[in-house]
């Protein structure tokens, strides 16, 4: 069934015909969540919200305007920056909100590579949401724009100064660690 | 460093097994469909207001313009109420560093907190003498008990995110539930259907009482019992500083 008319079929309440809908977007959701949130639990919370905002606000969803995956992942990132501020905003003790993060992970990340994500985990908010829109999901300048809302030049400069950061960061963060065209060697 | 980036971004989503099975019955029966849970009272910096959090209704002059709010809201109540945010913020970055708003709450654990914010400024206490606070460029916890004082730099969203959200929040699901009094103050009620009844208060535009909503029952997680607006305080009050001989302890992560 195309995507036209599940959206339709959606629309009039069918819920499997929703299930369909997001299906081929919902596994990317969740891993644009989990980069912006740095936890499975809190990933997957964000990503139950999104569905349950699309689910409510569906027949709001106007395809003149955006297709349906730009709607979806705009959605997808407001939930995660949502989460994030809650996880940030709680006034609670820090131990009563620690990560829970007790699921397993596939594999763990060479030492090269959780040097950057953890550089890039140090970036605003809002550089780390167009690096992981650009670079994961790998969307264009344009697309980007639809999805936060915001002109394409904020974008072109939200990501240039991304790029800027990260390398600074790079440089300055471990000693161990230098930057070589596009590898980061580890000084013996 | 830009394919390094890609690849390891790449490596690090598939870090976990994430499935594409979505069953939007399971997952509302799950959360129990309140979009609202939590993120409202714990909506602003340190949420120090808890239950008063920093929205804001308001951006009508009640007096004079009382009589055109039903028919306002029946256009588009939930973009009145997105639109309001962002006035909010600009409200609470034009307040003075030495004033700030002051509440008393009591948790469901009879658990007390005093909370201030003044602008993007926040501080809150236990009567056990933990405490947070952020000049809204980091943030420093005090555990009393460990006598560690944790500080994270705190990266402050440039824009409001319920903002964004109400945007999508179908109108026919909010509903004015009129005026009412409390602490003193006049504050507007509304009902977001399944989720949450919200009391803002007209003059300041904070939120009072916050109710989570299923089915018939309200429950209230946080009760504010006492609130100060613009109470004076030292303009050192919101330093991210270590009480002395607190164990300092640099977080790397952000807040």
């Amino acid at each position: 069934m195309d995507e036209t008319l599940l959206i339709k079929n959606a629309k009039q309440g069918d819920d499997n015909a929703f299930n369909s809908l997001l299906k081929p977007y919902v596994k990317q959701a969740k891993q644009t969540a989990y980069l912006l949130l740095h936890d499975y639990d809190l990933a997957q919370d964000a990503v139950q919200e999104a569905l349950i905002q699309t689910h409510s606000s569906l027949n709001r969803f106007d395809s003149n305007k955006a297709s349906f995956k730009t709607w979806f992942n705009r959605i997808v990132v407001n939930c995660s920056l949502k989460q994030k501020r809650k996880q940030r905003f709680t006034f609670q003790l820090h131990d009563d909100y620690e990560n829970s993060d007790n699921t397993e992970k596939e594999y763990i990340l060479k030492e090269d590579e959780q040097l950057l994500m953890d550089i890039v985990k140090t970036l605003k908010l809002k550089y780390q949401t167009v690096i992981v829109l650009h670079y994961f999901q790998e969307l264009s300048i344009s697309e980007i724009a639809l999805t936060l809302n915001i002109r394409e030049g904020t974008v072109k400069s939200r990501l240039h100064n991304a790029r800027k950061k990260l390398k600074k960061n790079i440089l300055s963060h471990n000693s161990n660690f230098s930057l070589r065209g596009d590898f980061l060697w580890k000084e013996s | 460093m830009e394919r390094k980036l890609k690849k390891t971004l790449h490596k690090a989503a598939n870090q976990y097994k994430f499935t594409d099975n979505v069953n939007i019955q399971s997952v509302i029966n799950k959360k129990g469909r309140k979009p609202f849970n939590g993120g409202f009272k714990l909506n602003y910096v340190v949420a120090p207001l808890i239950a008063v959090t920093i929205l804001g209704l308001g951006a009508w002059n009640i007096s004079s313009v009382n009589a055109a709010i039903s028919e306002t809201i029946e256009k588009a109540i939930n973009l009145i109420v997105s639109d309001n945010y962002s006035e909010l913020e600009d409200n609470l970055n034009q307040m003075p560093p030495t004033l700030a708003h002051m509440a008393i709450e009591i948790n469901p654990e009879g658990r007390k907190r005093t909370s201030y914010l003044s602008g993007e400024k926040e501080y809150s206490k236990y009567e056990n003498g933990d405490y947070t606070v952020s000049d809204g460029k980091s943030v420093g916890q005090f555990d009393k008990e460990k006598n560690t004082f944790t500080i994270w730099k705190y990266d402050r969203p440039s824009q409001s995110f319920e903002e964004e959200y109400f945007k999508t929040v179908d109108e026919s699901k909010i509903q004015s539930l009129g005026t009412d009094a409390f602490l003193g103050r006049t504050v507007d009620k509304y009902l977001i259907n399944g989720s949450s009844e919200l009391w803002f208060d007209q003059e300041t535009k904070l939120i009072l009482r916050e109710f989570s909503v299923s089915g018939n029952q309200r429950v209230e997680d946080s009760k504010v019992i006492d609130i100060k607006f613009n109470v004076e305080v030292d303009e050192s009050f919101f330093e991210v500083k270590a009480p002395k001989g607190a164990k300092v302890i640099e977080s790397t992560d952000p807040y």
